[in-house]
């Protein structure tokens, strides 16, 4: 009896250990090191954490907590009210409720900073022109305003901010992690940034003042499902309160100017304010992580392209035969091609979640239109005296397609099936934002840190791929069809 | 041998073969002759099933013709049409061989050989593609991939419309030579009556659908029947 007990004991402590949480995090420094706080403070109290960073922006990371792909992940209040929930001014503790009433998702209490957003300039932009808050910005309509991406869409964004302040300016998108840059060399004079943001002290800005409190409150907190384990709720409740906002944008200033680590920053603000030591992993040599997600980058494009070639293939086969419905399926597979990569990959989330089927699926969609119209023009292409003949010598529908129509397609098949795997090597890196991994995770990352070499670790295999994918097709195309009827190059 | 029982045939409501009842004589050349849109070209491909008639029946080789079993009929009869439709991605030793190919799948044999030889062809053309041969040389290769399994019965749809008038002669030599030395039945689509005169013993005149006369050579030029038969003997052989 006392062994069956043992067993039982053992068998509820193991079940506790490998517990396994997903913890996400958006793409942008600050979210990778809150991220890392979590995961490595769950990882100290014996949980097994697997890590999804990199995730697209809050429509992806909301999406894929609401679909359970991930579990916990850090979020702005600022963000919940007025982006998820639609109503800006309201209170913490009822958007508590109305997060676990309407989705079954509930917060801590804040980390304690507010991560606002803000317009900033450069110190001498705003003693030349003596702007020092938004108000100020009325009476200068020519003024140079780079607003980031994600603030320009936002509804407590640029454009509802430009009404209540009555803005003449136009703004344009740019990434933000290219906007501190663009600032510091007057290609812009205004910019959008978070109040937490380590640029700030690092080049002097100021931050302009907001008079007439547009800005939501920002507190940083963890997001996540109502039922995920109490104990893990109790051990994330630690961080209350823990994170001001001088330790944050220390933080951010140690990542992006120290050049440490994101899982270091997070170990060292762990042993400083909670006594936990964290166990680092020991991070790989470049070359081999260049390699590793090469390889998941090969996976991602070649698995999807061949899905696409074993369906798009035999449909535009069929579609050739079927010239009827031809036209209505080639429009549907062209409106694909129409809907934003990032938005056909959110689309993805409540289906196939997160990770490395959705960003498959969502290459093969891209993929199809190229081939099945190249196939499809290709069969058509085909000299109509030599289909009759064909008929006229006694081929069967099947050996003319094999023999003659096929063949003859081939240098237009294979260069539709060329155009779909540069594209895919293209589109492959935005995967990173729905943590299927791969080259774009270097590039999403570099992007987030400002770190060129770290876009470049990224970009460089990236098109040497697309470069190695024109060869080959070259070569295919060699073997394959006869020199007097290969089309192109 | 090939014979056509109360045919008619047309396409979207509109009649473009009208009550036809031919026999085609075995072993012996007919031309079929006629203006474009006459219904020559429909003829053919009534015979060899590419059409199935809206009315009436055919039959080949003394049967009435079998639309499920069309291609292994097919195989029986050579094809050849205007502008020698040979396939440009094989060597010439593929295209004279294909019909071997559709048959049992066999691969080029000596049989390539024997038939250029026949019609004049180089060896060394074998592996040349279709473009690297002058408009005669590709064809005498349409004439050799159309005889290559023996067929008893040969279709010609405009042969030689393509070719310049020494090319011609030459094509029409060669076909005159191949009936001399072993008969089979062919049907000619023409629009000329010179090389109606030249080739067949049998002239079928077409025009608006309708069979014009339909008789031996000789006696169709020599006595056209109707002012269609006159024209066309008047327009091809003026000139």
């Amino acid at each position: 009896m006392k062994k069956f007990f043992l067993i039982g004991f053992l068998l509820v402590a193991h079940a506790m250990a490998g517990q396994t949480i997903h913890v996400g995090a958006k793409h942008f420094n600050e979210g990778y090191i809150l991220s890392e706080i979590i995961a490595q403070l769950l990882e100290s109290e014996g949980f097994t954490v697997e890590r999804h960073y990199n995730l697209g922006g809050t429509l992806v990371c909301f999406e894929a907590l609401r679909n359970r792909a991930i579990d916990v992940y850090p979020e702005y209040s600022g963000t919940l009210t007025a982006e998820i929930l639609k109503e800006p001014n309201m209170e913490y503790a009822s958007m508590n409720a109305a997060l676990q009433e309407r989705y079954g998702l509930e917060v801590s209490a804040p980390y304690g900073f507010n991560n606002s957003y803000a317009l900033v300039c450069t110190r001498d932009f705003s003693k030349r022109t003596k702007i020092l808050s938004i108000v100020d910005l009325k009476n200068l309509p020519l003024l140079k305003i780079g607003i980031s991406y994600e603030f320009l869409k936002r509804e407590d964004g640029w454009e509802n901010l430009a009404k209540k302040y009555a803005l003449p300016q136009k703004a344009v998108g740019l990434e933000h992690g290219l906007a501190y840059q663009a600032l510091t060399e007057n290609k812009i004079d205004i910019t959008d940034a978070y109040s937490t943001d380590g640029e700030i002290s690092r080049y002097g800005l100021v931050v302009l003042k907001d008079d007439q409190h547009f800005f939501p409150a920002y507190q940083a907190t963890s997001l996540y499902q109502k039922d995920l384990d109490a104990r893990a709720k109790k051990i994330l409740s630690r961080l209350d309160g823990q994170i001001d906002e001088l330790a944050m944008q220390a933080m951010n200033a140690e990542v992006l100017y120290q050049k440490k680590t994101f899982a270091e920053v997070a170990a060292s603000f762990l042993s400083k304010k909670l006594k936990i030591s964290s166990q680092l992993t020991k991070t790989n040599s470049v070359a081999t992580e260049v390699l590793a997600k090469t390889g998941t980058h090969l996976l991602l494009t070649f698995s999807a392209l061949l899905a696409a070639i074993l369906f798009a293939v035999p449909l535009g086969i069929w579609l050739y035969w079927k010239p009827r419905v031809a036209n209505g399926i080639l429009y549907l597979t062209g409106l694909l091609q129409t809907i934003p990569s990032i938005a056909l990959l959110a689309i993805m989330i409540p289906v196939f979640g997160i990770g490395t089927w959705p960003a498959i699926v969502a290459l093969f969609l891209y993929a199809l239109l190229p081939i099945l119209r190249n196939t499809l023009a290709g069969l058509r292409s085909v000299d109509p005296i030599v289909k009759k003949v064909a008929d006229g010598i006694g081929m069967t529908r099947f050996q003319k397609l094999k023999w003659v129509e096929l063949p003859l397609a081939m240098p237009m098949l294979l260069t539709g099936i060329r155009t779909a795997a540069v594209i895919n090597v293209g589109t492959a890196t935005l995967a990173a934002f729905i943590g299927a991994g791969g080259l774009g995770e270097f590039i999403v990352t570099g992007f987030a840190l400002n770190n060129t070499s770290l876009i470049l670790r990224g970009a460089i295999p990236a098109a040497l791929l697309a470069i190695l994918i024109e060869i080959g097709f070259t070569l295919l195309e060699k073997a394959w069809v006869p020199k007097h009827l290969r089309g192109s190059k | 041998m090939v014979e056509l029982t109360d045919v008619s045939h047309g396409y979207g409501g509109q009649e473009v073969l009208t009550n036809l009842n031919i026999r085609f004589e075995e072993n012996k050349i007919t031309a079929i002759i006629g203006k474009s849109g006459s219904g020559k070209s429909t003829l053919l491909q009534l015979i060899n099933g590419l059409l199935r008639p809206a009315k009436g029946q055919v039959a080949v080789f003394n049967q009435p013709l079998n639309y499920d079993q069309t291609t292994s009929l097919r195989l029986r009869m050579g094809y050849m049409v205007q502008g020698t439709g040979l396939f440009p991605h094989l060597t010439i030793a593929q295209n004279i061989a294909i019909a071997g190919k559709i048959r049992d799948n066999s691969k080029p044999g000596a049989r390539v050989n024997e038939l250029m030889e026949l019609v004049g062809l180089p060896a060394r053309y074998q592996t040349k593609y279709p473009y690297e041969l002058s408009g005669g040389e590709q064809q005498r290769v349409g004439i050799c991939r159309a005889l290559y399994l023996n067929p008893p019965l040969l279709l010609m749809d405009e042969p030689m419309g393509a070719l310049d008038p020494i090319t011609r002669q030459d094509i029409q030599q060669e076909i005159v030579k191949l009936q001399r030395l072993a008969p089979r039945t062919m049907l000619l689509v023409t629009h000329d009556m010179r090389e109606a005169k030249k080739l067949a013993d049998f002239i079928l005149v077409l025009d608006q659908g309708k069979v014009q006369q339909f008789d031996s050579a000789s006696i169709v030029i020599s006595e056209p029947s109707t002012q269609a038969v006159r024209d066309l003997i008047n327009a091809s052989l003026d000139s």
